[in-house]
């Protein structure tokens, strides 16, 4: 008899693999494809998503793909973790937002990189996002 | 060229977004979360989400055929809650051009917002978003300050409109050509009583310009002998005018269905729209209005062998309302109509045709209709209810924009004896067509706004001030009791505009009656 996985069990595994894909972005020569794929890989695994999921959803953007893995969330949602990674502020902000803030964040600072709240807002999709961290790695302008 | 066309009005609106940040890390009732999300670089970047997501429903919202949108500014504020002189000079900076600021959140910096308001006394608005809404209104009406509320961005959309015609209102100055008074006229003393309302009210200004100055100069004679400015250079037609005015002659003619006039007297009409537009120009106006009857009684018109008939048609379609019998009500009522509708107006004598036992009321079989046009009108309209005739000579040959295509047209003679170019319109090609109108009562305080189908033609082969339309609307009886109070007038343009016309109007302070 095979026992179903909990959401917090299915969410620990996306966990391992978004480290991995960490750990190829910040030690693997990759090439600027290389690196995209690796973006790509952390941003599926802390969204939550599979290949097959954004391809069904037809798009690259990250706004848009964080309401995917929110409604995902939802349509999954058990007692075994608490969802919400919470409206931080009481000020209508949106869990799509926190998201994607999250997610550049995150990379910002294990790439050692810092982008203005408006360039980060500007990028909306995962190459755009892999693009600019690729380049900014190494770069005064850039550093964190 | 002075005439400072409406069409190229907008509404200057600048975005303003406020956003409040966390300069420390903790938790409390309004705030709460864990690591990266209790940074301030965290509540920075999601301002910026916030921030573009805003602007790119606003940008979306404000269409650019009415709204200039100008550059946004934007201020942010710790959890002090400290608001910096500094941060108002900049939110302030080029306030004189913005006629409504648009404000967006990131966070609760309500406070900012008003101090700012208050500060340079400019209107702003908000599109619904949770809590900050309903507290920037309440804070913001509660203060007597002029603010908009909106709970879908479509409804913002919608409101620019009426936002942006108050600024045409503003904008606009009459060119008022006088004879027996300045105020109404023999034939229209249903006009507005105090035209100094319309500048009190609108903003719209008066020039007024002596008739008998204006029909001095519309003539080729040397612009230093007219007779009653003798010695003063005048604004005569010259030679290259007359260039202008051949060739705009010939393309009424060319352009016509058909032309029961003379070149020679088509011309004439022509030269009188030539010679308002150089006032127009000189005295910078872009709204125009003359007596009739007034002017008529001095013969000079019939000296001249022309009416201002085709002038106020001509003018009309090129976004400059202009109104006939020296009617104020009329003039500043087309001007809202072409600044909501963005379309020329029309405007004619209007009274309801009522059956009454089985009988339609007898339409006027003297003065302007024939009696075999009346008969063959009346058997059209059959048993069809709540019928309104608007008729007059000034219909335009564009219903739907300033820069839509001519529909076929005729042209024919005012007077009797030849002279007075008017265009004449089949109005049974549109019937179904909606239409809106609006007249403004003498008082200047009050907005008749009404609706009607158009049924059918009056007049189109006829002569004299006799080209109207018939159209259905709610209730005739009704109709007919609120103009009562409002004049006989009744300005129209195509299209369903009334609701934006009851909102212009409620913008404007006046007490909308709705038929």
């Amino acid at each position: 008899m095979t026992t179903k996985m909990t959401l917090k069990e299915r969410l620990d595994l996306a966990a391992l693999d978004a480290d991995a894909a960490l750990k190829q972005l910040l030690e693997g020569d990759l090439d600027r494809n290389g690196f995209r794929r690796e973006v790509r890989a952390f941003t599926l695994a802390k969204f939550f998503l599979t290949e097959e999921e954004c391809a069904q959803a037809g798009t690259d953007e990250l706004l848009e793909l964080a309401n995917v893995s929110v409604e995902k969330m939802l349509r999954n949602a058990d007692k075994s973790v608490k969802l919400a990674e919470g409206s931080t502020t009481c000020t209508n902000q949106s869990s799509t937002d926190i998201k994607k803030v999250l997610l550049s964040l995150t990379l910002q600072r294990s790439l050692g990189v810092k982008f203005t709240p408006e360039y980060s807002a500007n990028l909306e999709t995962i190459t755009q996002l892999a693009d600019a961290l690729f380049d900014a790695r190494g770069k005064a302008e850039f550093a964190r | 060229m002075a005439i400072k066309k409406h069409e190229d009005i907008r509404l200057n609106v600048k975005p303003l977004f406020l956003t409040l940040y966390h300069e420390y890390v903790f938790e409390g009732p309004c705030r709460f979360g864990e690591g990266m999300q209790l940074e301030k670089e965290f509540d920075l970047h999601m301002a910026a989400e916030k921030f573009k997501g805003w602007y790119a429903q606003l940008q979306a919202a404000m269409p650019a055929d009415v709204v200039n949108l100008l550059e946004p500014v934007k201020v942010e504020r710790d959890e002090q809650f400290l608001t910096k002189d500094e941060m108002i000079e900049k939110l302030a900076e080029g306030s004189e051009e913005v006629d409504l600021y648009y404000i967006g959140y990131a966070s609760r910096p309500y406070d900012l917002a008003l101090e700012f308001a208050m500060r340079v006394g400019k209107p702003c608005a908000i599109t619904q978003a949770c809590c900050a809404s309903a507290i920037t209104s309440a804070e913001f009406l509660s203060r007597g300050l002029e603010f908009y509320p909106f709970e879908d961005w479509a409804d913002a959309t919608e409101y620019m409109t009426v936002l942006r015609a108050r600024k045409v209102l503003r904008d606009s100055k009459i060119l008022a050509a006088t004879r027996m008074t300045s105020s109404v006229s023999v034939s229209a003393p249903d006009s507005i009583i105090d035209p100094e309302k319309i500048t009190a009210k609108f903003g719209t200004r008066l020039r007024f310009v002596s008739a008998h100055e204006l029909l001095d100069q519309i003539s080729y004679d040397d612009p230093m002998s007219n007779h009653c400015t003798p010695g003063r250079a005048g604004l005569n037609l010259t030679a290259e005018d007359e260039k202008g005015i051949d060739q705009l002659t010939d393309e009424i003619i060319d352009g016509a269905e058909e032309c029961q006039m003379t070149r020679e007297m088509v011309k004439k009409s022509v030269e009188a729209y030539w010679g308002i537009n150089k006032f127009l120009d000189y005295f910078e106006c872009n709204c125009f209005t003359c007596p009739c009857p007034d002017l008529c009684a001095t013969r000079r018109l019939n000296e001249k062998q022309f009416t201002m008939c085709l002038s106020h048609s001509l003018n009309n379609e090129q976004g400059i309302p202009s109104a006939c019998e020296y009617d104020l009500g009329a003039l500043v009522s087309k001007l809202m109509l072409q600044a909501i509708g963005r379309r020329p107006s029309y405007m004619g004598n209007c009274f309801t045709s009522p059956i009454r036992n089985g009988v339609r009321a007898p339409l006027p079989k003297a003065l302007f209709f024939t009696p075999e046009h009346v008969d063959a009108k009346t058997e059209e309209l059959g048993d069809a209810e709540n019928v309104v005739l608007t008729f007059h000579s000034v219909p335009n040959r564009r219903w739907e924009s300033f820069d839509e295509v001519y529909r076929p047209y005729a042209v024919r003679e005012f007077a009797r004896s030849g002279f007075g170019a008017t265009f004449r319109y089949e109005f049974e090609a549109d019937k179904g067509q909606v239409i809106t109108m609006c007249r403004i009562d003498p008082t200047c305080e009050k907005l008749f706004v009404a609706k009607g189908t158009i049924l059918t033609s009056m007049g189109y082969g006829e002569t004299n001030c006799s080209m109207g339309v018939f159209f259905q609307v709610k209730n005739s009886k009704d109709f007919f009791k609120k103009q009562a109070a409002v004049g006989n007038h009744m300005p129209l343009i195509y299209g369903d505009f009334e609701e934006q016309i009851i909102e212009l109007g409620e913008l404007l302070g006046l007490e909308i009656v709705n038929a």
